[in-house]
Formats: structure tokens, sequence, C-alpha cells
């Protein structure tokens, strides 16, 4: 026997040195190695390898997953994938392990005088359906809603969109992608009238530059941080950090850049006025390809209740935007962003030399941001005016933390206000979609219901009174979190909860459903750069454990909606696919077919005549340019980019005398989001077991404060105490702290404020104000 | 528990000291390539705590520049 498993585990070794071999082969043509020791590596083997894109953040890198008697044992990068060209982040390999964790939700449970009763999976559907029948009946039909997530399955996603919009008849259907990219969407919706980013991952492989603003890629996005490293390596490509915080990915920089929190929207309009006092805007691009807008400002944060906002934008042109700039001189601007003006004309030179390609990243820094549409807005200014956009290796691009915030929330559009092709206030739009979802064009309401944050304040208020919970953790991630936690556990609210493991959200469910997990069902996933991926069901879900869309089909047939949730079981997945990609019919926004799905790691959007989109808006690339000039923002009636005026404004609340410090919160390279999954990974766990606060030396001299040392944090909404972090991975500013949001023993959202872009109604997670006292 | 591959890039013209300082760790196989500076890190360890540990030596390494993951498989020492 013990031989046997030496014998396997050399095996093992070699498949892990030829994967190892592949992928170097990829990312460098030409690679050799000694016959020997190619010779040594086997290719055969007992696992059947079948691909799927990673379970966990938005990058949608392709993996490999190794079988072995129904059994998922083995991960590697798919060397096919052109977005991780074979490699792996340290979530990605362990990714298998969050499928076995000993306390996997396998059956239903119901909440019966305080306690939760196992029971059938039949009864618990039953009783859902039932409940939110009664709900209706009782308090109207948009009393009713659903919460998912840019974890949702395509799938998912558009079976509850279809029940709750047009079958129910409420747009009460939001995502926790809500919470994380938003702002991204109303920037490119504003900027250019249509959501998602116009280049894609293979500008990286040309780009001269990279400009990272408030992005901690090293961490959060390991496997793309890879690709630029690997970019530096080979080209000499420049990496900047533009941060408030020092983390790895400033370590690992050319040139790592500090900021002072919210003002980030200064230091863009800085670069765009050296940009047109040097004389660096690219004129015939701007005059062809842009115009020029202002919107309201002083918007408010969103901190009350029903609080409403609508922009008038109004034109102007290019001599008020350069009048606009004046007040952002560097020398104006160095005192408020803490930036020196030597670092911003640096900044400009980056962007505004013609012969250097510049791609700029962003993720969470810019769009948790109460000014989260703006500053997307004035990052493409900085691309606009230079023309530094649609052209490979010239590419604004907006990151995403899950992997179908893009794909489901984003395209399928599990958001208020949005349809699948479209959003609800349009008239054409709801059309199109009725037809499709075979219902009457009434059912779809003309106006948009709650945003997320307004969605828990409407639970809190009775206004809606049933809530299902897909695929996240609210109670964990939902900023002023007291608020809302305690208005699911008030009376008369019914909450269900569909996940694969107990969680804080679990624990305020009547009903708790056991999901499907990942490669146990069937699914797609949409990742950051307009890429749709398939996989298969690899493995059994364990016990009655069912997937989120299944899940939903049970309850729409309970309901009554039997014609429209008519698919077949074994076939549902490619029924549901190939009825949504009906929405997206057409030049601009035509998906895949499942077959091309099925036989490579994924395809892009808009898919024209069997081929993949890379840039959108140039004419060389995408077939829906049709204006006759190299570029066409076609997203826009009159084919222009909006270069837009926006100036800065404070955050809502700011350190002063009594709460003297800046909160941002964030995640680290271990655990995703809010470890539910990550945590179960005993490696993962172990290296990082429980949440801290970073303190800055200085700041933890003065308190008298040293690693490990528990501290106060106490903002105007709550107290947590958490281990002090000093001089360790990351390193705030002074008078700045950062605590990492993984840990539901730690819940910094205790803390958190609950205002928002009043555009987006993203709300912002990096600032606050807080007194940090040593315990 | 768990094998696992990396590319690792070694600091400018220091391959070959790289892959004397990868195979004197216990727990790594180290294979170089011939006409790229770049090594094929495999390690092998029982249980996660020798990984952490490895994962501390392998960070203190002078002459490594970058390691890039490609593989894990979960291969139990006693099935």
């Amino acid at each position: 026997m013990g031989n046997l498993n030496a014998s396997r585990r050399n095996f093992v070794k070699k498949m892990a040195a030829l994967s190892a071999m592949t992928t170097a082969t990829a990312l460098f043509p030409g690679i050799l190695f000694a016959e020997t020791q190619r010779n040594n590596a086997s290719t055969t083997g007992t696992l059947d390898w079948k691909k799927a894109p990673c379970r966990f953040c938005g990058v949608g890198c392709g993996v490999l997953i190794g079988i072995e008697n129904g059994k998922a044992v083995a991960v590697k990068g798919d060397p096919n994938s052109p977005v991780n060209k074979g490699l792996c982040c340290v979530k990605g390999y362990h990714s298998i392990i969050a499928l076995y964790g000993k306390d996997r939700l396998t059956h239903p449970l119901v909440k019966k005088n305080g306690s939760y009763v196992q029971t059938t999976m039949q009864e618990a559907l039953d009783l859902i359906a039932s409940k939110m029948q009664k709900t209706i009946t009782d308090y109207g039909k948009d009393a009713v809603s659903i919460y998912g997530s840019g974890q949702w399955t395509i799938p998912d996603g558009y079976v509850a969109s279809k029940l709750f919009k047009g079958c129910i008849g409420t747009n009460n259907v939001e995502a926790n992608a809500r919470l994380c990219m938003a702002s991204a969407v109303t920037g490119f919706l504003t900027s250019f009238g249509l959501d998602e980013p116009m280049g894609c991952y293979e500008d990286i492989d040309h780009a001269d530059i990279f400009v990272l603003w408030g992005n901690n890629m090293a961490e959060m996005h390991p496997v793309l941080f890879s690709r630029l490293l690997d970019q530096r390596l080979k080209r000499g490509a420049k990496i900047i950090d533009l941060t408030t915080r020092t983390t790895r990915t400033s370590k690992a920089a050319d040139n790592s850049i500090l900021f002072r929190p919210q003002t980030d929207l200064a230091l863009a309009n800085a670069i765009c006025y050296e940009l047109v006092k040097k004389g660096w805007v690219h004129r015939s691009f701007v005059e062809k390809h842009c115009s020029f807008r202002k919107g309201l400002t002083d918007m408010g944060y969103g901190l009350e209740d029903n609080y409403q906002f609508k922009d008038r934008p109004k034109k102007i042109n290019y001599k008020d935007y350069q009048q606009f700039l004046e007040g952002y001189a560097p020398e104006k601007v160095t005192q408020l962003t803490g930036v020196s003006e030597k670092d911003i004309r640096y900044l400009a030179t980056c962007y505004g030399d013609p012969n250097k390609k510049v791609m700029s990243f962003w993720c969470m820094g810019m769009n948790q941001h109460t000014r989260g549409t703006w500053i997307n807005n004035l990052v493409y200014n900085i691309h606009l005016l230079t023309g530094k956009i649609s052209t490979p290796g010239n590419s604004p691009f907006s990151l995403t933390g899950q992997p179908s915030a893009c794909g489901t929330v984003r395209e399928v559009g599990t958001l208020t206000h949005k349809l699948p092709h479209g959003v609800v206030m349009n008239k054409t739009h709801r059309e199109h979609a009725a037809k499709i979802w075979g219902v009457p064009v009434e059912n779809i309401p003309s106006k948009p219901t709650y945003h997320t944050v307004e969605m828990f304040r409407a639970l809190d208020r009775g206004d809606i009174r049933f809530m299902w919970i897909q695929v996240t953790n609210p109670m964990v991630t939902m900023p002023k979190l007291k608020r809302y936690r305690d208005a699911a556990k008030k009376e008369q609210r019914f909450i269900v909860v569909s996940d694969v493991y107990p969680t804080p959200t679990t624990d305020i469910a009547d009903v708790i459903l056991p999901s499907a997990m990942w490669i146990e069902r069937e699914g797609l996933y949409g990742n950051s750069e307009r890429r749709t991926q398939y996989f298969e069901q690899m493995i059994p879900a364990p016990g009655e454990a069912m997937s989120d869309t299944w899940q939903m089909i049970e309850v729409a047939k309970r309901m009554g909606f039997e014609k429209q949730f008519s698919y077949q079981k074994e076939t549902h997945i490619e029924e549901i696919y190939k009825e949504y990609t009906r929405h997206h019919e057409g030049k601009k926004h035509a998906m895949p077919p499942l077959s091309i799905l099925k036989s490579q790691a994924g395809a892009q959007w808009p898919f024209v005549n069997g081929k993949s989109t890379q840039w959108r808006f140039n004419a060389q690339y995408d077939s829906a340019c049709s204006n006759g000039e190299a570029f066409h923002f076609y997203g826009k009636p009159d084919g222009k980019a909006v270069i837009w005026q926006r100036p800065y404004e404070p955050a809502p609340e700011v350190p002063d005398k009594e709460f003297d410090f800046w909160l941002c919160t964030g995640r680290v390279l271990e655990h995703w989001h809010t470890g539910s999954m990550t945590r179960r990974i005993p490696v993962l766990h172990k290296a990082m077991p429980k949440a801290y606060v970073e303190v800055h030396p200085k700041d933890a001299k003065r308190l008298q404060i040293q690693t490990g040392d528990l501290v106060l944090l106490t903002s105007r909404r709550g107290t947590i105490q958490l281990p002090a972090s000093v001089n360790e991975r990351g390193i705030p500013e002074m008078g700045q702290v950062f605590v990492p949001f993984f840990d539901e023993d730690m819940l910094i959202n205790e803390l958190t404020l609950d205002a928002f872009c009043p555009i987006s109604k993203q709300p912002d997670y990096k600032k606050c104000a807080v007194k940090v006292q040593k315990a | 528990m768990p094998i696992t591959s990396y590319l690792a890039h070694p600091v400018e013209g220091q391959q070959q000291k790289l892959l004397e300082e990868l195979l004197s760790i216990s727990h790594c196989e180290a294979l170089p390539a011939v006409n790229t500076e770049l090594l094929i890190l495999i390690t092998d360890t029982r249980n996660a705590g020798e990984e952490a540990s490895l994962k501390i030596q392998l960070e203190s390494l002078e002459n490594l520049k970058h390691l890039a993951m490609v593989a894990g498989f979960q291969t139990p020492i006693n099935s």
C-alpha cells in the first residue's frame, strides 16, 4: 500500500510539473526544458480533467478540475484560457476544498419556535411559494423582493428577473454587485451610453504603462497582476500605484503615489489640467469623437430614507471645460491631495506621451465612493482627451470582484432599473422583454423600486415583508449593519436564504435552502472582459442541495407560472441560455452560442460572425461601428463619448476632534469576500485566521499600540475590538486605519456609514471617521 | 496534501543560484528552463503547517523575484 501511495504521489508530481511546463510554454513561446525532464512528466492518468471558470473573483481565470471517483481532487490553471494562460492564484487552486467543508448545508431548515428544523426540499419550496403569495395578497407585490449576487450564474439571475419582474410584476430585484460595481456601470453609461469595458485583458500584452487607481491588484487580482509583472520582465512596462495605503501592490510597483482619501477626484482633474496645458490633448480625436457635459453638483450622500436624485446634464464646450480645469492646477491641489506637483506632472506625462500606451485599472477604490460615478467619468476623461482608448494597450479598465458581476448582474440586469436588454423605464425595452418572457407587457412596472441600501431600509420600515437572499451574505456586508440586521429580525418579516454554508445571513432566515455550489451544477459566468464561460456539472451536490436556478423554477411553478417556466430538468440551462441570448440579438451585444462556450475557454460579446470582439467602438475590431470613422461610440445618440466636468467634493463624514481617523475596509489575498468559503479551506484559514486593524507605526507609537494588542475602534454607529497590525502586510498613512471585512467574528460593517453615490447608489466602504483606542 | 507547481522567476542572472537554493529546501523540486531564466518549482508537503512554513522559506529567498502558481493537487498521504 505504501508503495502504491508513493507511486501515486510521484505520478501527481509529474502532472504538476507538466502543468507548469505547459503554462511556461504558453507564456514564453520557444522556452525549452531538458529532454529528460520533459520525458519524466507523464501525460497519462486516471483523472478526468474538465474546464470551468474559477469560482472566486471577477478575473474569470480558466481552471481545469481533476475529477476522480465523483470527487474533485485537483485544480490547475487552464493553459488554453486567454485570461490566465495557465496561471492560478492561491484561492483558485484551493477552490475545490471549499466544496467539502464539514458544515455544508445539505437539507432545508425551517425556523419553528426559534429553532431550525430539518424538512424536505419539497415542503420548503411549498412554504416559500405560499409565503410569497400571502405576502402579495396582504401587502401588495412590491412587498416581496429578491436579493442576489454577482456569484449568481447567468441562468440564476435570468430566472430571478423573469419571475419577479415579468411574472410577479415587481422591480424588487437587486444584487450585491450594487455594493461593488454600480459606480462602474453608471460611469460607463454616462460616458459611453453602454456598460462594460471597451478593451480586454489582451491590452496588458500591449500597454507600456499600467496606472492602478486605488487598486491593490497584487492581493485582489493576483493572476492579472502576475501578467503585469510578466510584461515588466519581458518589455520593461511600468506599474504606477495610486493609493491611500501602502500595500503589496505598492511594494511591487515602480512608483507608488499616495493621495488623501476622496481626493482622487482632484488628482484626476489635475492630470487633465496638465494634459490641456502641455498641449497633449489629441485634438482631432476629441473634436470627432467627444462631447462635453456638466451635471448637478452638491448632490448629497443618500443618508436619509427615500433619498432621490436625478442628474440634469448640460452641454458645455471645450473652453468651458478648460476654464473649469483652471481650479485644478497642480499647485492648487497638491495640499488637498497630498500628492506633490512633481508627481502630478509625472502622471500627466505618462498619460500624455503619445508614444506610450496606457492602461488604467480600478476596482473598489473608485467604485465604493460617494462620488463613484464621477471618478469613473474623470478617468475616462483622461483617456478620451489623449485618445488612448479602444485600441490594443490603451484601455481604461474597471475590474470586478465576483465571477459573474458582469455576466449576471450587469448583462442579465438583476438590478431594480434593469432588464436583460435595456431598462424598465423604456417602453420598447419592456415590450421586448415581455415578448420573450411570454408575459403581458403591463406586468413589468415602468418605475424602478429600491436599490440595495433602500431595499434593506424598506425591510426595516415594513414596506418589504418578504426577502429571498441567494448566494450572498448581507449580514456581513451591509454598511451600518446593525440597522439592517435588526430590520431582518423584526416581526412580520419572512426571510429565505439559499446558501452553501451557515453564515450570519442564514442566522436571520426563516427558511434556509441548501444550494448546489459551482461545479455541482451546470452554469455560466461572465467576467470583467465581457467573456462568457460555461461549466458543466462535474460532481453531485450533497444531500438535497439544489441549484439556485432550479429552486426558483420550482417556486415559480408553484405560484402558477408553469407556462413561463416549463423548462426540462435535463436541459434547462441550455433552454434558459438560448432564451436569454434572444434579449441581446444584434451587433452591439450578440452573445456566443452555447456550443462555442462548451468547446473553448469562453468567448467575448459582441460575438458576431463567429468571432469575439476584443475592442469595442473601434471600427477595425467592432462590426457595430457604422459612422464610417475609425471610432464610433454608438452607445450615445450622437456617436460621441462624453467628457464630464465633475468637481472635487468632500466625503460625507471626515475625521474630526472626536473621531479622528479615516477607516478604510477591504479584502485580503487569502479570503474571498466574507470568507464563508475560503475560511473553510484550512490552509487559507490558517494563513489568515482573523481580521485585524492596520495602524501606522507613528500612530501606534503615540497610542502605545503594538502588533497583536487589542484595539477599540469606534464610529458614530458602533464599536468593535480587533488585534492591531503595525508595519506588517499593509501600512496605512498616519491618521488612517484599514480593516478587512472577511471575518464574521469581527464585523467591521457595524462601524461603516451607509452613504452612497447619488447616481450609482453604491455605498462607500472606504471612508468614514473612527476613534482608535488601545483596549 | 498538497502538491503544487509554480513558475519561479529568478533575479536577473541568478537562475543557477536560485536552483541551488530551491534544491536545498525540503519538500521542493526544481527544474530549470534551458534557454529562459525561469524554473519550474514543485512542492510536496504533508500538511498545512508544512506548507505554511515552506511559504515563509520561499518568500525569504533573495534570488527569487516572483513566484506564480500553476497547479495544486489534493493528494492524501495515507489513502
